[in-house]
């Protein structure tokens, strides 16, 4: 058989915890977190065509304590992966790779995620 | 890996039409230019329902009616069930090593984006068109 001369994965059970790989991370999770959401947001815009009690019902579930978790917790997803996402793309086109760039660009994604979802939740005052 | 010929051929030319499937360029591309489309329609539909006041269904459904709006929300639904199924696709490959249920979850996940696809041209279309 060949041995593989590929790149192999680290092993994260002897990996020690980094900024960087916690950022990565996210961005999977927020990701099917998003993707869940995605499935909720289509449905709701099913049900404000063909039954509006059901869509109202489900924004009044969203404007109890549990529901504005869940949102919150969404758009703060959405901020997130967005912005690391941009960060994705910069790295795609060969930019930003050096060490002290990835920790600058990944804190910076932190700071705009929270900003962005900050901005949201005071238009919607 | 450390293969040195010179060529004239760029990167991507190198790359299209290889590994297993032959369509992981395609796949990887995708996920890109889908990633593009969302960012401005994502923060539209973001900005566009956070700003207007939505406390009730028929506010949303107004708001809906205009046909740019309800253009962008449905870019935003379409790029949005395609970039997450191409992402969930990449997850499951990652995680999944049973073959049989790397390609039922695959399958699944093709399913529902279709199924949410046809549901949000559906739902649109009905509001715009009644
Ligand atoms: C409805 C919104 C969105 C959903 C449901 C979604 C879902 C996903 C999922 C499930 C993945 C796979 C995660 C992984 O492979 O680890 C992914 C990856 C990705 N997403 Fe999104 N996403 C959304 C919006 C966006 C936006 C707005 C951007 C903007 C740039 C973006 C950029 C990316 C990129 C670049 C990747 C690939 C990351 C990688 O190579 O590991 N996504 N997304």
């Amino acid at each position: 058989m060949n041995k593989p001369q590929r790149p192999l994965s680290p092993h994260l059970q002897v990996y020690k915890f980094q900024f960087t790989m916690m950022m990565s991370i996210m961005h999977r999770i927020t990701g099917l977190f998003l993707s869940l959401g995605l499935v909720i947001f289509v449905y709701w815009l099913y049900r404000l065509a063909t039954d509006q009690n059901i869509a109202n019902q489900m924004i009044g579930f969203f404007q109890t304590g549990l529901g504005m978790t869940l949102l919150y917790a969404w758009i703060f997803a959405f901020a997130y992966h967005l912005c690391n996402g941009i960060r994705h793309l910069f790295w795609d086109v060969g930019k930003g790779y050096s060490i002290p760039a990835v920790y600058r660009s990944g804190y910076m994604v932190l700071l705009a995620a929270v900003l962005l979802t900050a901005v949201v939740y005071f238009l919607s005052r | 890996m450390t293969q040195q010929t010179n060529s004239f051929q760029t990167d991507t030319a190198k790359v299209k039409g290889l590994g297993s499937s032959k369509s992981g360029f395609g796949h990887w591309w995708m996920q890109r230019m889908s990633a593009i489309l969302l960012i401005p329609c994502g923060l539209y539909v973001l900005f566009g329902l956070a700003g207007a006041e939505i406390l009730n269904a028929q506010e949303v459904v107004n708001w809906l009616s205009q046909p740019v709006n309800a253009a962008v929300t449905l870019l935003f639904a379409l790029a949005g069930s395609y970039h997450g199924a191409l992402g969930i696709q990449v997850v499951v490959e990652d995680y999944v090593h049973n073959h049989a249920v790397n390609l039922t979850l695959r399958y699944l996940t093709q399913i529902m984006m279709i199924v949410m696809m046809m549901t949000s041209i559906f739902a649109l279309a009905t509001i715009l068109f009644g």
